[in-house]
């Protein structure tokens, strides 16, 4: 037993002397490596003698590009497609390259960018605390000869940046981006219910192009298609996009019938195309009223309608304003015994439980402060938009109960259908009588 | 042979303890790891070095750093370039040179934190409340919301508040407030401050909720309102609380006027007027002046008396002033003469509103005192303190005032003739509170004024 004791410490004693050196896996010791690799996104940043074209979306909000240029040392120049100021003026920051968790781009005094990334909410509109959760370091991730793309270190959003070519350069720093953002945007304006032409199992569908060029973080800044397929259902894609000299960049993929779109820009003067991912083009065309039937939104984009008090808007009819003004005008006596100087009607559409709500507020301060009379009714619609309601719950609470009795008469008694109305460049809702096509009433939309 | 195995198995033994032991040298210098020099070389950062790291060794960081700030709650942004010089000129002209001054540069060196870190934007608290600036382990003054830095005053005397806040805490970590000033306020302190409404915490004696918290917030917002908000506010705060609450402020006070004296070797008077000064003269919040304050009727009189009031003496009265007092003095000296000779003791000014004042003279025959009253029209302006007295001359005068209405001639000429500029004068009183005395310049004419010791 003993020998076995001895035999066992001698080899462990021997195994004990082997050593192994320590062989770096890398040819470098790490401070020289990190050193490199900062040596090398600076240069990378820097030699770009035209700057750069970034674009980046944000986490809550929208997409956003940026033209940078870097002096090597801790300067940057930037233009963004935030605001009219952003995209017309260089604003002047610093900006610098350290070691974190890889090679780090910090962008260390206030810029455009940080605009995104403000908490109080009246810097930019960003929400309070967190802004658009958008970064102002970002860790490098990769480059090629032309491109460098960076992930922002607490929000993960990729920075990606191509070198700008001499004419961008004088484009941006002319101010060449708000005229851009101006133009596209002036083109939707003038065509509100612009669409293309997308074939998808031999059909042709047309999907609506709606952009939001605001800055609000839940739906600025991003762009959907929309459209319905021969079964009658809506299909609906959204994107983050951010403005180029040219156009727009979809920030990440747009994807409808299994096509990728990529971005929109124009073809000439007067023509926007948006282009897939193969380079095919797709002209964005303009159709007079809006693609998508107004009662396939509600509840989504529109949640109900508005009679502003004592107002009749355009393309009501005259028995239909009769109706609505024997609100308006019942609000006083002797329709029923209170005088009220301010009164609405609204509706509000739970589609998942298939009801509406009409709404008539009344008030003696001229709307600061009031009484409301809720009617609930349920309701059944045909595929062509048909609408039955009846009765869920009757007239409660408020003191409009009779001014509002013949719209609620109306709307228990005929079959109605909704739809738009355009006039002076203001879309409204029509509801109509099928019954009785003089009855027509048109409202704000919500 | 036993003794041999022994020896053998303690030498193996030894030989693999020893042998384990393996040493390899990895050599990387750390001074060249971290390549963070945020410091550029910038007018900025150049300025940033003259001011305040060569002098004071403090650093003031303003790029970005995200190891800085730890709080996942709430993003934070770095300040704009441009606002980072007008920021730390006030941290220097109203917080630090007023130290060196009164404290020495020795002082400064030894207590100011070492770190300044600014922000652009406020630090958003989990409640959405927003934080103006906040000190850690005597090391490190953070400031925030540097991105709404304007030229008004109140953007600079918020910054100014915090900082004297905060310093405050510095100091008590270096030497503990004085144990009696606890219970001052009777154990009635309580967490959280955000339950005490602001007029509990007055009733009180406590300068606002955030005050009743604890001793050491307490403490630290006494210092900042005296050097800060003025002697005027906390007087006027004091003096609309109730009885127990003004007793016990006034304590506060005279408990930090102590401390600085005692611990520090601090003259807090002379601290406070060089930051009021700061804040009255370069920063011109009008809500500090002399003016201000007497255009809220929170100083009712103004007591001259040239020859018996030590304060004339040691910090002078122009000589314009000094020769209508003397002259008035000398006139009516110069009514009744031997036994019924009239001697003129002392002027004394009464505000009996903003807009409205009486000027006291006070005689003496013999032993009995009399006073002859006139009344003025006054008109302040809250901006500039400028000042117009205006006689009032009707109905005529009887009595006292017909009698030496000739002889005061000189009084009234200096009042009526001359437009004023109320402040705090005179400029060198520093034994006691600034706000102890009070007068009027002749506008642009500052060698050229009158004061007097003031009452509430």
């Amino acid at each position: 037993m003993k020998k076995i004791l001895f035999l066992f410490v001698f080899a462990l004693a021997l195994a004990s002397c082997k050593k192994s050196s320590f062989v770096s896996k890398f040819d470098e010791d790490p401070d020289v490596r990190m050193n490199e690799a900062i040596a090398k996104v600076k240069t990378i940043l820097s030699t770009s003698d035209n700057g750069w074209v970034a674009t980046m979306p944000t986490l809550d909000g929208g997409g956003y590009s940026f033209f940078m240029r870097f002096d090597g040392k801790d300067s940057i120049k930037m233009i963004g497609d935030l605001n009219d100021a952003s995209s017309s003026k260089v604003a002047v920051s610093s900006y610098r390259i350290k070691q974190d968790a890889g090679v780090d781009l910090v962008f260390d005094t206030y810029n455009y960018i940080t605009l995104l990334n403000d908490p109080d909410p009246s810097a930019f509109g960003g929400n309070l605390k967190t802004g658009f959760k958008s970064d102002i370091d970002f860790i490098y991730d990769r480059s090629t000869a032309d491109s460098i793309v960076f992930i922002g270190k607490r929000y993960h959003q990729a920075l990606k940046m191509v070198k700008a070519t001499a004419d961008q350069k004088a484009k941006y720093e002319a101010g060449a981006l708000k005229v851009a953002i101006d133009k596209i945007k002036a083109y939707f304006v003038a065509n509100p219910n612009s669409y293309i032409e997308i074939v998808s199992g031999g059909t042709t569908i047309k999907s609506a192009v709606n952009p939001n060029f605001t800055n609000n973080v839940s739906a600025g800044k991003r762009l959907d298609l929309s459209a319905v397929l021969a079964d009658g259902s809506v299909v609906s894609s959204s994107v983050k996009f951010a403005y180029t000299l040219n156009g727009i960049d979809f920030l990440n993929n747009l994807t409808q019938s299994g096509i990728v779109f990529v971005n929109i820009k124009w073809k000439d003067a007067s023509t926007l195309v948006v282009y897939d991912s193969t380079g095919k083009e797709y002209i964005v065309k303009s159709s007079p009223t809006p693609l998508i039937p107004l009662f396939r939104l509600w509840g989504s984009k529109y949640a109900g309608m508005l009679s502003q008090y004592k107002t009749i808007y355009p393309g009501t009819s005259t028995a239909g304003a009769v109706i609505l003004n024997y609100y308006h005008n019942g609000l006083v006596p002797p329709t029923q015994p209170y005088s009220f100087n301010y009164g609405r009607i609204n509706f509000a559409w739970n589609v998942p439980n298939k009801s509406l709500k009409l709404s008539g507020f009344s008030s003696q301060n001229g709307g600061t402060s009031g009484w409301v009379t809720d009617i609930i009714y349920n309701y059944t619609v045909t595929d062509a938009g048909v609408y039955k309601f009846t009765i869920n719950t009757a007239a409660s609470g408020g003191y409009v109960a009779v001014p509002l009795s013949k719209l609620d008469a109306f709307l228990l008694a005929n079959n109605i259908t909704f739809d738009y109305y355009a006039d002076s460049g203001i879309v409204y809702a029509k509801m109509s009588s099928v019954q009785d096509p003089t009855i027509v009433m048109t409202f704000v939309l919500q | 042979m036993k003794n041999f195995i022994k020896l053998l198995t303690f030498a193996t033994l030894m030989t693999i303890v020893v042998s384990c032991r393996k040493k390899e040298v990895l050599d990387v210098d750390f001074n060249k790891y971290n390549l963070d020099f945020p410091e550029g070389n910038s007018d900025l950062d150049k300025w940033l070095n003259t001011s305040f790291l060569d002098p004071y060794n403090m650093r003031v960081i303003y790029k970005f750093n995200r190891y800085y700030y730890g709080d996942p709650s709430a993003d934070i942004t770095p300040p704009k370039a441009e606002n980072v010089q007008p920021m730390m000129q006030i941290v220097s002209d109203g917080y630090l040179i007023p130290y060196k001054k009164v404290a020495g540069l020795n002082f400064v060196q030894k207590t100011n934190p070492k770190e300044w870190v600014l922000y652009g934007s406020n630090k958003y608290q989990t409640d959405g409340s927003a934080i103006a600036g906040t000190a850690s382990g005597g090391t490190r003054i953070t400031l925030y919301g540097l991105n709404y830095y304007s030229a008004a005053p109140s953007f600079a005397t918020s910054r100014l508040y915090v900082i004297h806040h905060e310093f405050t805490h510095i100091l008590n970590q270096t030497v503990a407030i004085p144990i009696d000033f606890e219970a001052i306020s009777g154990g009635s302190y309580k967490q959280p401050w955000t339950a005490t409404s602001a007029a509990t915490a007055k009733e009180n004696g406590f300068l606002g909720s955030y005050a009743s918290g604890s001793p050491t917030e307490d403490y630290a917002e006494t210092t900042a309102t005296l050097l800060v908000s003025g002697q005027s506010y906390y007087d006027n705060y004091a003096n609309t609380a109730n009885a127990t609450a003004k007793s016990r402020l006034k304590l506060k006070e005279s408990n930090v006027v102590n401390y600085f004296n005692t611990a520090f070797g601090i003259n807090f008077r002379q601290l406070q007027r060089e930051v009021q000064n700061y804040i009255k003269n370069t920063l011109k919040d009008p809500a500090v002046s002399f003016g201000y304050w007497l255009n809220r009727n929170l100083y009712k009189t103004m007591s001259i008396n040239l020859e018996n009031d030590v304060t004339y003496s040691q910090y002078g009265i122009s000589d314009p002033f000094k020769t209508a007092y003397l002259s008035a003095k000398t006139n009516v000296g110069n009514i009744y003469s031997n036994a019924s000779k009239l001697t003129m003791t002392s002027l004394k000014l009464t505000f009996t509103s903003a807009t409205a004042m009486t000027l006291t003279v006070n005689f003496s025959q013999g032993t009995t005192n009399y006073v002859a009253v006139y009344n003025y029209t006054m008109a302040i302006s809250d901006a500039t303190g400028a000042t117009k007295f205006t006689l009032v001359t009707t109905p005529a005068y009887t009595g006292n005032a017909l009698l030496l209405q000739s002889a005061m001639q000189p009084i009234f000429t200096y009042l009526d003739t001359n437009n004023f500029t109320a402040d705090w004068l005179p400029a060198g009183y520093v034994a006691g509170p600034y706000s102890n005395f009070g007068g009027f310049y002749v506008t642009g004419s500052p060698t050229n004024y009158f004061y007097g010791a003031l009452t509430q």
